[in-house]
């Protein structure tokens, strides 16, 4: 006996760009998840997705599609914020690839696993964004990011004498 | 007169000058804004802030204070980071600057108090009772010598208040408990102490999963009463015993306890004292199926009996899962080969997932290697040894695939000739080793110590890794720790193995 086929769904982003993507790659997306869960007929109409971009969304579908199948966290086993402070900040060599863009693609990556609610996505591009900044300075990360120093004569004194501690650690 | 209107025409141009600078910090704050990092909301800012703190957190809490230049690039980084509590729950004992910074901005979730930097000088008392105040929202303390002593004593005194305390560790406190029964809430989940007296009331806590005791003692505490607790504690699953004079108290007088020895539910168990007392502490327990063993004996002394009658026992009465001897194969090869020839890979039902030996002279490797052959190779996982030597001793190994061997640490690798070793994992396409028809198929993770990957060696070293990629056999991670490595060289070594570490002593370098 056949396979039953896998359920198609459409989805329309902001800019009127549409995907019909396989429900389980589209269901990695927690958001979308509970939106199908919802509906219960059978809907033509594409879903929208009014804070995601065509080639945004691309991107995303790109990596639900190769993380299609791997468990999902679920809310009781979500981990609290010090656990996250424990976990490593190394990403894997197919993520690495995927996440290698530039710095305007990289942060409404961030912004769309963060709405569309993809937890390992997100901690892709948090870690991809920490690693950036790990072992620079403020003026290269300043540099890194576009980024000028916007502080007063007295909060700069104040730094000075925080970077006297840092230094002496 | 005129040197009045001079004094007030400067002051008038010198505040155009403030108005002025205060105005260009605005209009910075405002082209910042257009940042693309600073389009992402707060909560995602800081968690991306938290990202950077993970390897201090990971590596060495006590460096954290390092991370306080992420609040020095601009005014609303500085500012996201000033009001998320979050960020500033990791206070080391060293820094009272810091400390008091961060338990004003950690203010009021709880934090943990770590060990100070070693190499930084410790502050005195005064500058330490900024602690103090933050006791009634601590969850960890870590602290040794006088600064462990000052926290201990001053938790004792705030011991009815301390909500969230669940895990302490001290080393070198002069002080004891003041009570028979401790001061501590009985929540606690993990304690560890190291090098400082050891009272009663540190086993009475019955919520512990977790008991580090090194090189405390304390004459009055006899082996039967410590076991005894030791049972009470249902949830320990850890435990770590390091030459305490309890372990060598192990004549229990009672018979019948003799005949019934008492039942820790251990997932681990960590011992390292004199044969003898290992030998009857062991005796006086029973352990749980698959528990993980790790014996660390120094039998300089012992005679090959007492050693081979050590092993038989554990072969036959505790069957861990996992086995790691150190000082065995460090301080006499020739008895670590007698002893595990004891372990009849035909009778025997220890699994060996594990097996570690190290620092073995030259001339005892062969021997190493004959001890290793005894033991059912078709299980173990990990290989931890510096007896890579030359590849040649393993020509006699009467295993030639280690089909189930996934990890390999090569310590005190020969630099000079390092690829010769590593000639040992050279996989064909049929998954046969080259060199002494030795394979190792499922090996997914190799760390080397002290290996000079540079020049020729490092490119010889690559190829074999390259092999094996080809060949479908491809390491996952490689990890470099010390040695002479050209960076440059190992970064390239991506191709072919999914993950390289470098280590440069134990700091881990982004590569």
């Amino acid at each position: 006996m056949a396979a039953p086929a896998t359920q198609q769904i459409k989805i329309r982003c902001n800019d009127e760009k549409e995907f019909t993507v396989d429900r389980d790659v589209l269901e990695r997306s927690v958001l979308i998840k509970n939106m199908l869960e919802d509906v219960t007929e059978q809907q033509d109409a594409p879903i929208p997705l009014p804070n995601v971009s065509g080639p945004v969304m691309a991107k995303v579908l790109e990596y639900c599609t190769h993380h299609r199948g791997e468990p999902l966290p679920s809310a009781d086993t979500e981990q609290s914020q010090d656990e996250t402070r424990k976990r490593t900040t190394d990403i894997s060599e197919w993520d690495q690839k995927f996440i290698t863009v530039d710095q305007e693609m990289l942060f409404e990556i961030i912004l769309a696993a963060n709405y569309l609610d993809i937890k390992s996505l997100l901690d892709v591009g948090c870690k991809t964004v920490a690693n950036m900044i790990k072992g620079k300075t403020p003026e290269e990360i300043r540099k890194l990011f576009n980024i000028v120093n916007d502080f007063t004569p007295e909060e700069e004194a104040q730094i000075k004498k925080e970077n006297e501690w840092a230094e002496d650690r | 007169m005129r040197g009045k209107f001079l004094c007030q025409s400067q002051e008038k141009v010198d505040e155009e000058i403030r108005a002025l600078e205060r105005r260009l910090c605005a209009l910075r704050t405002s082209r910042n804004s257009f940042a693309y990092i600073n389009q992402l909301p707060a909560e995602l800012l800081t968690e991306i802030f938290l990202w950077t703190q993970a390897p201090y957190i990971e590596r060495d809490p006590s460096h954290i204070i390092k991370w306080i230049r992420v609040t020095h690039v601009s005014k609303h980084w500085r500012s996201l980071a000033f009001s998320s509590t979050v960020l500033w729950t990791t206070i080391p004992t060293h820094n009272p600057a810091y400390a008091q910074l961060a338990s004003q901005l950690s203010f009021p979730v709880p934090v943990s108090i770590v060990r100070g930097a070693p190499d930084v000088e410790t502050p005195d008392t005064e500058a330490l009772e900024v602690f103090v105040s933050l006791l009634q929202r601590t969850r960890d303390v870590n602290a040794t010598d006088y600064v462990g002593t000052f926290l201990f004593e001053a938790l004792q005194n705030a011991s009815s208040n301390l909500p969230y305390l669940q895990d302490v560790e001290f080393d070198e406190i002069g002080v004891h408990l003041s009570t028979k029964e401790s001061p501590f809430p009985k929540s606690l989940k993990r304690v560890s102490l190291s090098n400082s007296p050891l009272e009663w009331s540190w086993l009475k806590f019955d919520q512990l999963t977790e008991l580090h005791l090194r090189y405390c003692n304390n004459p009055e505490i006899a082996i039967n009463s410590f076991l005894d607790h030791m049972s009470q504690i249902p949830r320990l699953s850890y435990l770590e015993i390091r030459w305490l004079l309890v372990s060598r108290q192990v004549e229990r007088q009672n018979p019948s306890h003799q005949q019934r020895p008492v039942t820790l539910t251990l997932e681990h168990l960590i011992i390292e004292d004199d044969l003898v007392s290992v030998t009857k502490f062991l005796s006086c327990v029973q352990l749980t199926e698959r528990f993980t063993l790790r014996v660390e004996l120094d039998i300089d002394d012992e005679t090959p009996d007492e050693t081979f009658a050590f092993f038989q026992q554990i072969d036959r009465h505790l069957q861990p899962s996992q086995w790691v001897i150190r000082s065995a194969s460090l301080i006499r090869p020739d008895m670590y080969y007698y002893t595990l020839s004891c372990f009849d890979q035909n009778t025997s039902t220890t699994p060996f997932l594990v097996i570690e030996g190290h620092e073995i002279p030259d001339e005892e490797v062969q021997l190493f290697l004959d001890g290793m052959q005894t033991l059912p190779f078709n299980k173990m996982q990990r290989l931890s040894t510096d007896a890579f030597a030359d590849a040649s001793e393993w020509e006699d190994c009467r295993f030639r695939t280690l089909e189930s061997i996934q990890e390999l640490v090569i310590c005190d690798c020969d630099s000079s000739n390092a690829y010769i070793n590593f000639s040992m994992v050279e996989m064909d396409a049929a998954g046969r080793s080259d060199n002494v028809n030795i394979s190792f198929p499922a090996l997914k993770r190799i760390t080397l110590h002290d290996v000079e990957y540079r020049g020729d060696v490092g490119k010889k070293i690559k190829a074999i890794f390259t092999g094996r990629a080809e060949h479908a056999f491809r390491i996952e991670e490689l990890t470099f720790k010390g040695g002479r490595i050209e960076e440059e060289g190992v970064k390239n070594l991506r191709t072919v193995v999914n993950k390289v570490i470098l280590m440069k002593g134990n700091d881990q370098l982004p590569l």
